[in-house]
């Protein structure tokens, strides 16, 4: 910068490449406003909802060989970022109609599981491992209610108004 | 304040010193997206699942397990190169096309959420586009003759970073006075709920604190929606406020664990680090 000088005429190219910039701005607050995001623009919309004190949560729960586990978080099911792996268990499970894509859906979860775990990484969980030969070999999705008032991270619980949403058993 | 905003678009002094530091960190930051994202396996299997019940009038490109991996490949190669120093146009327009797609392909698998990393696609097509080899760089750098467009390319390219690093603070706010409304920060409930359940212990045993959840909403709300005005009027103080950014999302993370790394990683070169030429007005 050139403080009290006289500064130098902006090129046109520059100038242009400026433009070029404020436009994209424009676009980001634009998706702002409108709340919705369309790649590359994006919102940045996170956390923007007023929660209540009592919301809807999803758990599920894995048949280990025979056995079903207690109730988990959905996030170690697949290998995506966890706001995103719940967004899509609501999308195919709560929004979709169609039973036996929802079918091919968990069969698709488990399979990987089974073969293919992943390890955790910033916002994206570690795979649910199975301690049985077998392998995981079925699926339920609940929705459950959290009230913030008396819910305890350590227990992940208590836990209101289980509603399952699926059963998928591979076997 | 239009001489102002235009010496901050036009007139970095240090832009030239400061863009292969810039480089280097964000080469870092979208090596590090690609390696992580997940494999190409995982996207092929579920094209008839979770791609098959997006949004009516998709017409997105569906990509073999191969192709994507082969686009990755395509991806690490180019970003890598044009990271370590490789200033040939076509490295740098393979680097910025390449992870554009590859990135874009990833957010389409289901496109209502997605890791919110578009940044790291518009920084690097800014990046890409000028010369950011004054040093840092490998092999014999040919003399180049920066031409006064140049140099304001450069310094534009910056700014393109910077502001747009502090765009993402003010959506942000805005967001929250928008959509959630005053009772977002009167209430407290939002970052109540997001502690209570997705937080670390500490944020959990906060979480309990309603007095403490209003009055952090407050702020949260009135420190993001005020970054970017503030950066313009301070811009003598970008670096505290580079800091302040940083010393944030490291309370977010302590608390929450969400960690928004490929953003603030970039900070200390967009704004702390010390550069040749630079100036602090």
């Amino acid at each position: 910068m050139t403080g009290e000088a006289v500064p130098e005429r902006v090129g046109r190219k520059p100038a242009l490449m400026a433009a070029i910039l404020g436009a994209v701005l424009v676009g980001q607050f634009f998706h702002t406003v409108v709340d919705r995001n369309r790649w590359p623009f994006c919102s940045n919309n996170m956390f923007n909802r007023t929660l209540p004190r009592r919301f809807p949560q999803l758990r599920i729960r894995l048949r280990d060989g025979d056995e079903w586990t207690g109730l988990r978080q959905v996030y170690g099911l697949m290998p995506l970022e966890f706001f995103r792996v719940v967004d899509i268990f609501a999308v195919i499970l709560l929004e979709n109609q169609d039973e036996e894509l929802k079918d091919r859906f968990c069969r698709t979860i488990l399979r990987r599981l089974n073969t293919r775990p992943w390890a955790a990484f910033d916002e994206v969980g570690r795979s649910e491992r199975p301690t049985h030969p077998r392998g995981f070999t079925g699926l339920e999705v609940l929705m459950v209610t959290v009230d913030v008032a008396d819910y305890r991270m350590a227990d992940d619980g208590p836990l209101y108004d289980h509603q399952v949403l699926y059963r998928c058993e591979a076997d | 304040m239009r001489r102002k905003l235009s010496d901050i678009l036009f007139r970095q002094a240090d832009a030239a010193d400061r863009l292969p530091l810039v480089r280097v960190s964000l080469g870092a930051a979208v090596l590090r997206t690609i390696v992580q994202m997940p494999p190409g396996s995982f996207f092929a299997e579920h094209q008839d699942t979770v791609m098959a019940v997006r949004q009516r009038g998709d017409r997105a490109v569906r990509l073999t397990a191969f192709q994507f991996n082969a686009l990755r490949l395509l991806s690490l190669a180019s970003v890598g190169l044009w990271t370590i120093g490789v200033r040939h146009a076509a490295v740098r327009a393979t680097a910025a096309a390449s992870f554009a797609v590859l990135n874009g392909y990833v957010a389409q698998f289901h496109p209502r959420l997605w890791s919110y990393n578009s940044h790291l696609n518009l920084f690097l097509c800014a990046a890409t586009a000028v010369d950011t080899t004054k040093w840092l760089s490998v092999g014999k750098r040919p003399p180049v003759a920066s031409t006064k467009d140049e140099a304001q390319l450069q310094s534009l390219a910056l700014t393109a970073m910077q502001l747009g690093s502090a765009a993402i603070y003010s959506q942000a706010g805005l967001s929250k006075i928008l959509h959630g409304k005053v009772r977002w920060m009167s209430q407290g409930t939002t970052l109540k709920g997001a502690l209570a359940v997705l937080g670390t212990p500490a944020g959990h045993r906060l979480s309990a604190n309603d007095s403490l959840m209003r009055a952090l909403s407050v702020v949260t709300v009135a420190g993001e929606a005020a970054f970017l005005p503030l950066l313009v009027t301070r811009w003598k103080d970008r670096r505290l406020i580079a800091l302040g950014a940083i010393a944030f999302h490291l309370a977010t993370k302590r608390l929450l664990g969400i960690s928004f790394w490929h953003l603030w990683a970039l900070y200390p070169a967009l704004f702390i680090v010390a550069a040749p030429g630079g100036d602090r007005r």
